[in-house]
């Protein structure tokens, strides 16, 4: 476990531009039409992915995809060209077994601010101008080519909506019509809680079929949750996951991680006032351990269960494959563990 | 629990609602009743899956190699070569 113990000293990723921190400015740099994404596109992710993907037992992908690579930027920057890889992707799900959630993750405008929404802003602007009537022309797009296909099992109509600075009639009238779009395929119609509350879609639904709540959990990204002690971070995932349970509509961990502590120099709370937030506890290996395996257990209370991360670079706890080739040693170690962590679940 | 204009975390709003979710709701037929036939058996077959993050959206903390080599530090063709080599 060698890797676990040095991994907490952080490894440092350098990143020299601030002004080129999204795929939006990516584009705006290097063109709409750029192929220079293609070798990350034919590298990063490769059917033996999904092949070791299913060696491990797992049986599901969520696959994020942006507007622009669906339906082209509309007038934004983006570079274009990355929804090829999606068909791929599908039919090498097919090959292994494994079923696909497609998950819209960036829509016009930013629907949520974050930078894997392909624009970083400081409030969301989705739902401004076109920018609904845009995302479902995407999401038709993913109903007209994939709704029908035998891998792909759900089609997410938009990761994390940013429910606190949007106006939520507006983006519930948006999960509607997304879904009266989608009902007639043979997908469930993921949705995320908006950061509404995971309990808080109870009386939402009536009468739409195959609606599946998408939640996501991490015990990471603000001082409070960094200063909790092991005990309080394996409480808060219990309560987290009866939470799930307790839903009346299938409910599932779209995204979370067993990760307590956040190293990444590029990463999200990089934007908060303080460059670094503080752990005040220290986090032995066998606490994390531990973590790991009641966050898992008390998440699949849910009637569906749990996707978390698979590649990594760098940060094995975020991760469940790594893709540092240079490194093959921790990648086989990382490995083994991945299997170990799966038998034992 | 703030949601400042600074805060674009997705995860402070993920763990802000554990503290402000109130009671579970009560237990009712699931919404989830299939009109159309899945490929996938929801709410009884477990999923376990992964994320195929940082693929084909990028995310920065994911693959900061892809922002690293940006116009800022490359001066020229040759330099760009070079960097991408280095990254091989």
């Amino acid at each position: 476990m060698l890797w676990m113990v040095r991994w907490s000293q952080c490894f440092e990723i350098v990143k020299n531009d601030p002004n080129i921190e999204t795929e939006y400015t990516y584009g705006e740099q290097y063109g709409w039409d750029s192929d220079r994404l293609r070798d990350h596109w034919n590298t990063w992710i490769t059917e033996d992915d999904f092949k070791e993907i299913a060696s491990v037992g797992l049986n599901f992908v969520r696959l994020p995809i942006g507007y622009w690579s669906i339906i082209g930027g509309q007038g934004a920057p983006f570079v274009y060209g990355a929804y090829d890889y999606v068909g791929k992707a599908v039919g090498w799900a097919g090959n292994h077994g494994i079923k696909v959630m497609l998950d819209l993750h960036g829509a016009p405008r930013s629907q949520n601010g974050f930078d894997n929404s392909g624009q970083l802003k400081s409030t969301p602007e989705w739902t401004q101008g076109d920018s609904v009537e845009v995302t479902l022309k995407a999401l038709n797009k993913l109903r007209d080519d994939f709704g029908s296909n035998p891998n792909v099992a759900s089609i997410e109509l938009l990761n994390e909506p940013l429910g606190p600075s949007l106006d939520m009639d507006t983006v519930r009238q948006f999960y509607m019509d997304g879904w009266g779009n989608l009902k007639g395929t043979n997908v469930a119609v993921a949705f995320h809680d908006a950061f509404e509350g995971v309990n808080s879609w109870n009386d939402w639904g009536s009468g739409m079929w195959n609606l599946l709540l998408d939640t996501h959990h991490y015990e990471v990204f603000d001082s409070g949750a960094l200063q909790m002690s092991p005990d309080e971070h394996v409480g808060t995932a219990c309560g987290f996951g009866s939470q799930m349970a307790s839903n009346n509509k299938w409910t599932i961990a779209g995204e979370w991680s067993g990760a307590l502590t956040d190293c990444a120099k590029v990463s999200i709370e990089s934007s908060l006032p303080s460059t670094r937030l503080q752990h005040t506890n220290k986090i032995t290996v066998a606490q994390r351990s531990r973590y790991w395996r009641k966050i898992r257990r008390h998440l699949q209370q849910g009637r569906s269960r749990i996707l978390l991360h698979w590649l990594m670079r760098r940060k094995v706890h975020w991760f469940r494959q790594g893709s540092q080739r240079r490194r093959p040693l921790q990648h086989q170690a990382l490995h083994r563990s991945t299997v170990r962590r799966i038998r034992e679940g | 629990m703030i949601f400042s204009a600074k805060v674009t975390s997705s995860a402070v709003a993920a763990v802000a609602l554990l503290a402000t979710v109130g009671n579970a709701a009560p237990a009712s037929p699931l919404s989830g009743i299939s009109k159309r036939d899945l490929p996938f058996a929801f709410g009884k077959d477990k999923v376990r899956g992964v994320n195929l993050g940082g693929w084909l959206v990028l995310e920065p903390w994911i693959t900061p190699s892809i922002f690293e080599a940006t116009p800022g530090n490359v001066v020229d063709g040759k330099m760009e070569s070079m960097l991408r080599n280095r990254e091989e």
